[in-house]
């Protein structure tokens, strides 16, 4: 009887090796918060958890797994101190937590996180669903990317998680994100990324620092698919350039390995990439890569992906010390279709064959992008040069040249692009020379075609010119110089013993008649291709 | 008096009305005679006279047929005494308007030695490239194509376009070199 008319007071909790689905934890958490509170009404009651594990079963994916181990204080006062380790699949959080409850919910006074990738400090209030929370981070791996002055306001409306506002400073750079998560059965995010998210939009267009993020999408069987684009300035040596990166993924995936290497891959991504006026796309299938995450680098080792019809290997560094991130990339390229390639070099479009190349990327101190690239078993198409030569000559043959190998170095960079060492390998046609196209449009040129007799022998007008000329040659040669605007192009035909044999037996009226209608031929056939 | 009053009132009307609803006629003679005396003055060689008449020209009649060889003239004058403010605004209005005008090489030549001058590096190179985009040429048998001008105040031009260079000569001597 005495015994019955005591208070028994529960202090102490252990629980060993729980586990549950996350959707019965979901459905009965008030019921547990509620619970644990009665039982603590009078004593601080300890709660000591080990070896838990919280279950995610997914819709055609692999079931996911929390394993948990902690331990709880709860005051009468409703302050809850709490410690331990949160293990997602080989990725261990350690925390350590001090709340107060509220009427709404409670006060995180402090909420420490320590995982090997980064550490944070954090404090804010949750309550009626929305969680204010302020602090900072850090990442061991990037020591230059810590956060601070974070200030961040959610909107938990399971299974939708709303980033109402969230900023912070990164490198002392004022950044802001918001967007939403959902947790449905096919998790989707949306999610912005700012700089400088207050400066007035005037300044901010031509501040360099700027840099805006967008990612959009959806997670099928672990998965991503949708878009991430981002949008930034370029500084260049005589002017800044607007830039943006638009990437459509499907299929991106992280794995983390246990050697510290982390697995990116996707099965598709188009990437199309605006530089001032100019756009260019690249399209990539089974892409797969190892990153290397050491201190402020990041480097993209084994890099495997389909390009087009063909096949890129390569690798790379990022470094992330300094901003804008600084990237160097050597890729190989084999067994393409060239003219696949018109979004990334328009000359492409009108070059056919299969493309071998070696390529270098560099982003800094400017943009530069060099490399040599071989083209065999193809056909030239109505390229500008041909068509004024074809118009001239009267040789039709020479609106499609077809060739064993067409060879050439190239330049690409903020000033310029560049071909140079260019070689065509045909059986009628030979061509060699450099062709520079400058960022203002002004080309500089010299090209040496020689056509061989037989296709020369096509032109009625050049029949008659052999009766006199040039009996005994096989081909004849050709020298040209280019200059002026691409779209108008100034062209010159340059000395050689050919044309001052020529010039020796035509009368004065006639080279001027001929003159007069190069000239045409030039200005029509310009006209023509200014106007597609 | 009555109908010697009338006949008075139509002679003022038709007076009234030959001058008013005829006044292009008297406009352009006075334009043209400007004109032709501010030739006259450049053929003997009074460069000062010439840019009078072709002065008030501008002043009186800016919407002359005369107007484009006034802005030269001008715009040469000035640019000759050193005012190269007023040299480049008749140039820039020459430029704008008339921009299929035989002679708007030699302005931009005239427009771009100013910047050069004034140190306006930016424009330099801006003037430089509307310079080479004015002409397209084809080489055949000949290393250059040429033009010449004479302007209105009786100067010679001459523009030598290369394949790699536009030089422009101003009275024989070299008055721009412009290299691409």
């Amino acid at each position: 009887m005495l015994i019955v008319k005591r208070d028994f007071v529960i202090v102490n909790i252990d629980i060993d090796n729980p586990s549950a689905d996350y959707s019965f934890v979901r459905e009965n958490l008030e019921e547990f918060i509620e619970a644990v509170r009665s039982l603590a009404q009078k004593e601080p009651l300890e709660i000591r958890i080990k070896k838990a594990r919280l279950n995610f079963v997914r819709k055609e994916a692999p079931p996911r797994r929390i394993a948990f181990e902690g331990n709880f204080k709860i005051h009468p006062g409703r302050s809850v101190i709490s410690s331990g380790l949160i293990d997602l699949e080989n990725a261990p959080l350690s925390y350590s937590l001090r709340v107060l409850m509220t009427k709404q919910g409670f006060m995180i006074e402090a909420l420490d996180l320590v995982s090997s990738q980064f550490s944070s400090k954090l404090w804010g209030i949750l309550e009626n669903n929305i969680l204010t929370l302020n602090g900072s981070s850090s990442f061991s791996k990037f020591s230059d990317l810590s956060i601070y002055d974070l200030a961040c306001v959610v909107k938990f409306n399971l299974p939708i998680i709303i980033i109402e506002k969230a900023g912070f400073s990164l490198k002392n750079v004022p950044f802001a994100l918001k967007g939403a998560v959902s947790f449905a059965q096919s998790p989707m995010l949306n999610l912005k990324f700012a700089s400088f998210p207050n400066q007035p939009e005037e300044a901010r267009v031509n501040n360099p620092k700027r840099f805006d993020m967008d990612i959009a999408g959806i997670l099928r069987k672990g998965k991503f698919n949708g878009a991430v684009n981002l949008y930034f300035l370029r500084k260049a040596r005589r002017m800044a350039y607007s830039e943006k990166i638009e990437t459509i993924f499907k299929n991106l995936t992280f794995l983390t390995s246990g050697n510290g290497m982390t697995k990116m891959s996707f099965e598709e991504a188009t990437v199309d990439y605006a530089s001032g006026n100019n756009l260019y796309n690249i399209f990539l299938k089974d892409y797969s890569c190892l990153l290397n995450f050491e201190n402020n680098l990041i480097k993209f080792v084994d890099i495997n992906s389909g390009i087009y019809d063909g096949f890129l290997e390569g690798e790379g560094t990022l470094r992330t010390n300094r901003t804008p991130f600084r990237a160097s990339f050597d890729i190989n390229i084999t067994g393409a279709s060239a003219d696949k390639f018109h979004n990334l070099l328009p000359y492409c479009s009108k070059i056919y064959g299969n493309l071998t190349s070696q390529i270098k990327y560099r982003n800094y101190p400017g943009l530069n992008l060099t490399g040599e690239l071989v083209i065999k078993d193809g056909y030239l198409n109505n390229i500008i040069f041909f068509n004024w030569v074809e118009d001239l000559l009267k040789v039709p043959s020479l609106n499609r040249i077809n060739f064993e190998k067409l060879s050439a170095k190239f330049i690409i960079d903020d000033e310029h692009t560049s071909l140079e060492g260019i070689r065509l390998e045909s059986k009628n046609v030979g061509f060699e020379g450099y062709f520079t196209l400058y960022e203002n449009d002004l080309v500089s040129s010299k090209l040496s075609l020689s056509i061989s007799k037989s296709l020369l022998m096509e032109s009625l007008k050049l029949q008659r010119l052999f009766n006199y000329l040039a009996k005994d040659v096989s081909s004849l040669r050709f020298h040209f110089q280019l200059s002026g605007f691409f779209q108008a192009m100034n062209f010159k035909w340059l000395e050689s013993d050919f044309k001052q044999e020529l010039q020796d037996l035509l009368p004065r009226r006639l080279e001027q008649r001929l003159e007069s209608e190069v000239e045409k031929i030039i200005q029509s056939i310009s006209a023509e291709q200014t106007l597609r | 008096m009555l109908k010697s009053l009338i006949k008075k009132l139509r002679v003022f009307c038709f007076v009234f009305l030959l001058i008013f609803l005829f006044p292009h006629k008297g406009y352009s003679q006075e334009d043209r005679n400007l004109y032709n005396r501010g030739i006259q003055a450049a053929r003997e060689g009074k460069a000062d006279s010439a840019f009078l008449h072709f002065n008030r020209l501008l002043n009186n009649f800016p919407d002359s047929e005369y107007t484009r060889q006034a802005l030269f003239g001008t715009g040469e004058y000035y640019f000759s005494i050193g005012d190269y403010y007023d040299a480049k605004r008749n140039f820039e209005k020459f430029v704008n308007n008339y921009p299929e005008s035989e002679a708007r090489l030699y302005v931009i030549a005239y427009l771009i030695k100013i910047a050069e001058k004034e140190g306006r590096e930016n424009e330099i190179g801006k003037l430089k490239e509307k310079l080479i985009g004015s002409q397209q040429v084809s080489l055949l048998f000949r290393d250059f194509k040429e033009h010449s001008y004479t302007s209105p105040l009786n100067r010679n031009y001459k523009a030598l376009n290369f394949i790699d260079k536009i030089e422009i000569y101003l009275d024989g001597e070299l008055f721009a070199k412009i290299s691409f």
